[in-house]
């Protein structure tokens, strides 16, 4: 029998055969299961729910002993408020715009490199795979200026194009984190594929690729997230009011001798956040592993 | 004609070429893009911590004098203290809190999708806000979390960001209120781990803890080893939280590694010096993550079949 | 085969070592500067030529809702009355200010004029060449000019005899009260004239706060705001930094070092900064002031009745159900031997060294400083003094309501604080003076903390300030 069929046929999705086959052991197993979830969430929440409870109140009302949690006016206006303070409708567009061309450019990318250091043998491979690693180990502070000279010297500031284009050729956190999961799949397939004459493109297209959907799902997740809430990067890249992203936008609320305004930065921080959660509540789909692979054969 | 000599330069086979071939064409992207954009950057940061070098004026050598004056630096060590302290704490308390949570949020509850999602929650909001928020829930005296320890626990909490020695707690357990991608990264892999396995155990009669501890967690090891070694990179360059909530402050106590670096890079001038301290960091650094690279043979199970 | 090997082998050195090169002859400005010289002011270009499309400048400020709106303004203003020059407004969030105004700098595209930043270091920039010198445009300006400028605001930034920067705001220090407070325990007011050789004492301070302390309840009389071992050396009649680096801008040493009277001085007057804490009680823990603080700001809410710290403390909303008033700072020393400081904080503008237009520039630095419209627009925004002598009284009458005290003594008061001031804080004004500061901040912790004596952290201070001085020098190549 082929493996790959074998492998394919086990991948059933989890969530009908479980449900359907609960024992009591298991219903008493999600029990205690709920119970810890539903209380670490509350943990988890909580200082969520005093930026939700900040968000609708009055300036004043922000610092009060013993805290208020209930604000004594529901001010939902802070909302339009704080997105009519600042043009955060151009924010927006800008910042999707970054954000859509970085997951492109990162989904294109790094798969491809990580594929090559999880299968593809070469003698450079090891020396290659630390050098990757390396470049995350050297702190931000001390690369900006000669990066952003770098961009100068073609041009490129006050564009997207630094935020973007670098995203085209990997990403050394996904790499490795691909590799490592490209790494969990059965050597044995790849090898029964190349038998049947499969080039290595196909391999890795075919199978590698099909077989890690939550894997590159979560890149896609964290890609979204890094890119959507990036300060540095367009902070040091943008200075026309036009390109602002959102995160620069919010850091307009703040500002020294206790002059923040903190209600409209909560509340503008909590839709801003709201794109990043919807889609990783999308997301979760690719979570649930389905039946895959429809063959090796061409 | 010796075979000593021929064994530096083996003669790869037909199929061995082809596939190097292709390594080097699958990871084309990312080498061009380091030769282009990453190389430049990182070599120049290395030329200028040989040099004195406030940004706006012309280098000046010094040859390796940033280097042995950061080691006769009492704040170069101290921040290393500090943030070494941190990683050990944040990298040990975040991986087994977020399996922890991972293994439970696999289980198919009701209502799972929305659980995953409020502890991918917190991670997502930026930096600032986050540090600004949990600046007011640690006020000593008006915050919520002295307040909940009062009313809850009886116990008097101390003044977490002002107290030598409960900055640091305070700074790991804030980082713990983010776990939420290692808890996705986990997740993304328990998905993938063949139902087959588990079938096998449960015919031999395995209960919940010996399919965890003979399976799950084995199988889990190739991103248990990602998060730890991209927790301590990320551990050691932490700055945020240090920058806008502590000031480095009390006393240096949470003068984090980095925070020390970027006042060195741009409130005292001295961006040779801070890139000194970067490449001592870069090299702490590769040799940690030699040693786990090293020792993962040993732990880290990679082949599924 | 062995050859293809080394070509790509070399490829890729070469091609990293091209784009590092690239990259580190480019990190080097254009034009060398030597630290001690300047740019000085070209003779002005044809500006006539090239009045046919508008010249465009660009001002950085950092973000704060109420000053940025301010900024909108003026380049309104100033546009109708220029319309042959363009403003474009760089906003940056304080903390980031600075990096990103040097990477601007090193790479050719820094803004046309400095507005006020982050940590605000612009004599560290003067000594790096990073601003034209702007004697040449004070001098051609008209004698109205110079009289019109406080003194102190028009020297503040002159450093080796060279204008680095012109101030246009002014902010007092000030002992600053919560008068419903006073009201309240029927404590006479402190008092309010500078002129008066008396004034009064530390002593009499604390003396006065004890009357309105209550810990139980959480209200304290006074809060030293200040914490820098530089205002309370002044205050106990010397001075940490000696003439010769006021006058060059370039921090050599810390006098307490060497000179014995300094050095008690400091010593002294870092002890009862601290004893407010915790011998008198008059004055909140660093813990309580933390706590108190991030309720509201202490003095408006009224768990201070005095603040001593600068004019900031009255800014911004004031809640209705106070009224506040300002005081004179008290003299340090024993018995008020000392003095009270003379300091103000004048925030200026700068004018970057390798601008392309800088008469326009010019235009835009005296609008802001000195013009009457300019000012008439900033009191909307902000409670700041002007630096003109002309506007000074409309400006403190057209804000009167704020204080509760009459307009005569609200404008002796303020002229007062002005014309006795001898100087602006040491780090807008001191070449390294930045990790001085740091070091001083985190050992005089342990005093506030009231887990050292004053004279244990100055013995343990000064010799780190000192190695953090020389070290600066050394970079400086001074």
């Amino acid at each position: 029998m082929n493996l790959a069929d074998t492998h394919a046929a086990k991948m059933e999705p989890r969530s009908a055969k479980i449900f359907w086959t609960k024992s009591r052991s298991k219903l008493a197993g999600d029990l205690i299961t709920y119970i810890i979830i539903a209380f670490l969430s509350l943990i988890i929440l909580f200082p969520v729910f005093w930026m939700l409870s900040t968000a609708l109140k009055e300036n004043s009302e922000v610092f009060l002993f013993p805290p208020r949690w209930i604000p004594s006016v529901l001010l939902w206006d802070n909302f339009p408020k704080a997105l009519t303070f600042l043009p955060f409708g151009r924010y927006l567009l800008n910042t999707s715009v970054i954000t859509f061309g970085a997951l492109l450019g990162q989904l294109l990318s790094s798969p491809l490199v990580a594929f090559a250091f999880a299968r593809l043998r070469a003698r450079a491979s090891t020396p290659l795979f630390i050098l990757v690693l390396a470049t995350m180990m050297l702190p931000w502070q001390v690369t900006m200026i000669p990066m952003f000279l770098l961009f100068k010297n073609l041009d490129l500031v006050d564009t997207f194009v630094p935020l973007i284009l670098p995203n085209f050729f990997g990403g050394a956190f996904f790499i490795f984190l691909l590799r490592q999961f490209f790494l969990t799949i059965s050597p044995e397939l790849a090898d029964a594929a190349k038998i049947d004459g499969a080039g290595y493109f196909q391999i890795f297209s075919r199978i590698y690729l099909p077989l890690s959907k939550p894997a590159l799902a979560t890149v896609a997740i964290f890609t979204f997230m890094s890119n959507w809430n990036d300060f540095m990067g367009p902070l040091v890249y943008l200075s026309s009011n036009e390109k602002w992203t959102l995160t620069l936008g919010l850091s307009r609320f703040t500002g020294m001798y206790g002059l923040t305004a903190w209600n409209l930065l909560m509340a503008a921080s909590l839709v801003t956040v709201a794109p990043c959660i919807l889609l990783f509540f999308f997301a979760q789909r690719y979570f649930i592993q389905g039946i895959v692979i429809t063959g090796v054969k061409g | 004609m010796n075979l000593a000599m021929t064994k530096r330069r083996t003669r790869l086979g037909v199929q061995a070429r082809k596939e190097e071939r292709a390594f080097f064409l699958f990871i084309s992207p990312w080498l061009v893009g380091f030769i282009f954009f990453t190389a430049g950057p990182i070599l120049a940061s290395f030329y200028f911590s040989f040099n004195f070098y406030d940004v706006v004026t012309p280098a000046r050598w010094v040859g390796l004098l940033n280097y042995t004056d950061l080691l006769k630096d009492e704040l170069f060590w101290q921040s290393l203290k500090v943030t070494a302290i941190y990683s050990v704490g944040s990298v040990a308390l975040g991986i087994l809190a977020s399996l922890f949570i991972a293994l439970l949020l696999n289980r198919n509850i009701h209502g799972v999708a929305v659980f995953r999602t409020i502890f991918y929650l917190p991670s997502v909001i930026s930096g600032v806000a986050v540090s600004l928020l949990w600046m007011w829930l640690l006020n000593t005296d008006f915050g919520m979390v002295n307040f909940v320890l009062l009313k809850v626990f009886g116990i008097h909490g101390p003044s977490w960001l002002m107290n030598k020695y409960w900055v640091i707690p305070a700074i790991v357990l804030m980082s713990l209120w983010g776990i939420g991608g290692s808890i996705v990264i986990y997740l993304a892999r328990l998905q993938g781990i063949p139902t087959e396995f588990f079938e096998a155990a449960e015919i031999d009669g395995a209960g919940y803890w010996s399919k965890l501890v003979n399976i799950t967690l084995p199988l889990m090891t190739p991103v248990i080893f990602f998060n730890t070694i991209t927790g301590v990179i990320g551990s050691f360059q932490v700055f945020t939280q240090a920058y806008v909530m502590t000031s480095g402050g009390p006393n240096n106590a949470s003068l984090f590694y980095v925070l020390y670096l970027y006042r060195n890079a741009f409130r005292y001038w001295r961006m040779g010096y801070a890139s000194a301290q970067a490449w001592i960091l870069f090299m702490i650094l590769i040799v940690l993550t030699a040693i786990l690279l090293r020792t993962s043979s040993r732990w880290v199970y990679y082949e599924a079949g | 085969m062995n050859k293809t090997k080394m070509n790509r082998r070399d490829f890729l050195r070469l091609g990293m070592l091209t784009s590092a090169g690239a990259i580190l002859a480019s990190c080097a400005p254009k034009t060398e500067t030597p630290a001690a010289e300047v740019p000085k002011v070209e003779a002005p270009t044809a500006t006539a030529q090239t009045a046919a499309q508008p010249v465009k400048i660009q001002i950085m400020w950092r973000t704060n809702p109420d000053e940025n709106k301010m900024l909108d303004e003026l380049i309104k203003v100033f546009q109708g009355k220029h319309p042959d020059i363009t403003v474009e407004s760089i906003y940056v969030p304080w903390d980031e200010y600075e990096p990103k105004l040097m990477t601007m700098y090193t790479s050719g595209i820094a803004p046309d004029v400095y507005g006020t930043g982050g940590t605000n270091p612009y004599i560290e920039r003067w000594v790096r060449g990073m601003v034209l010198e702007l004697d040449e445009f004070v001098n051609a300006e008209s004698s109205n000019f110079t009289q019109d400028i406080f003194p102190v605001g028009l020297n503040a930034y002159r450093k080796k005899g060279k204008l680095a920067a012109l101030a246009f705001c002014i902010c007092p220090s000030g002992v600053w009260v919560n008068a419903t407070r006073f009201d309240e325990a029927s404590v006479p007011y402190p008092p309010i004239d500078w002129t008066d050789p008396k004034g009064w004492s530390w002593e009499e301070v604390i003396a006065t706060a004890k009357k309105l302390t209550n810990a139980d309840e959480k209200k304290y009389g006074f809060n030293p705001s200040h914490a820098g071992p530089w205002y309370y050396t002044r205050m106990w009649g010397k001075d940490l930094v000696s003439k010769e680096d006021y006058e060059s801008g370039i921090l050599h040493k810390i006098m307490a070092s060497s000179d014995t009277a300094v050095y008690d001085a400091l010593v002294a007057g870092l002890q009862a900064r601290a004893d407010t804490m915790w011998k008198d009680k008059v004055a909140p823990s660093p813990d309580t002031a933390n706590s108190l603080g991030q309720i509201g700001p202490m003095l408006k809410t009224g768990a201070i009745a005095m603040e001593f710290t600068g004019g900031w403390a009255v800014w911004g909303d004031l809640p209705k159900e106070m009224k506040f008033r300002a005081a004179i700072n008290p003299k340090g020393g024993v018995g008020g031997s000392g003095t009270t400081c003379k300091n103000i904080w004048a925030d200026p503008l700068e004018i970057c060294s390798k601008t392309k237009a800088p008469d326009q520039s010019w235009k835009l630095v005296r609008f802001i400083a000195m013009e009457p419209d300019a000012i008439a627009v900033e009191g909307k925004y902000r409670n700041v003094l002007p630096v003109s002598k002309s506007v000074l009284e409309s400006f403190i009458t057209a804000q009167k309501d704020r204080l509760a005290m009459p307009i005569e003594d609200q404008i002796k008061f303020y002229k007062g604080a002005i014309e006795q001031a001898e100087t602006t804080v040491p780090d807008h004004i001191l070449v390294g003076w930045a990790k001085v500061r740091d070091v001083f901040n985190s050992a005089t912790e342990s005093l506030w903390l009231n887990e050292k004596t004053a004279k244990e952290v100055v013995d343990d201070m000064l010799p780190k300030a000192q190695a953090a001085i020389d070290a600066n020098l050394k970079e400086l190549n001074l």
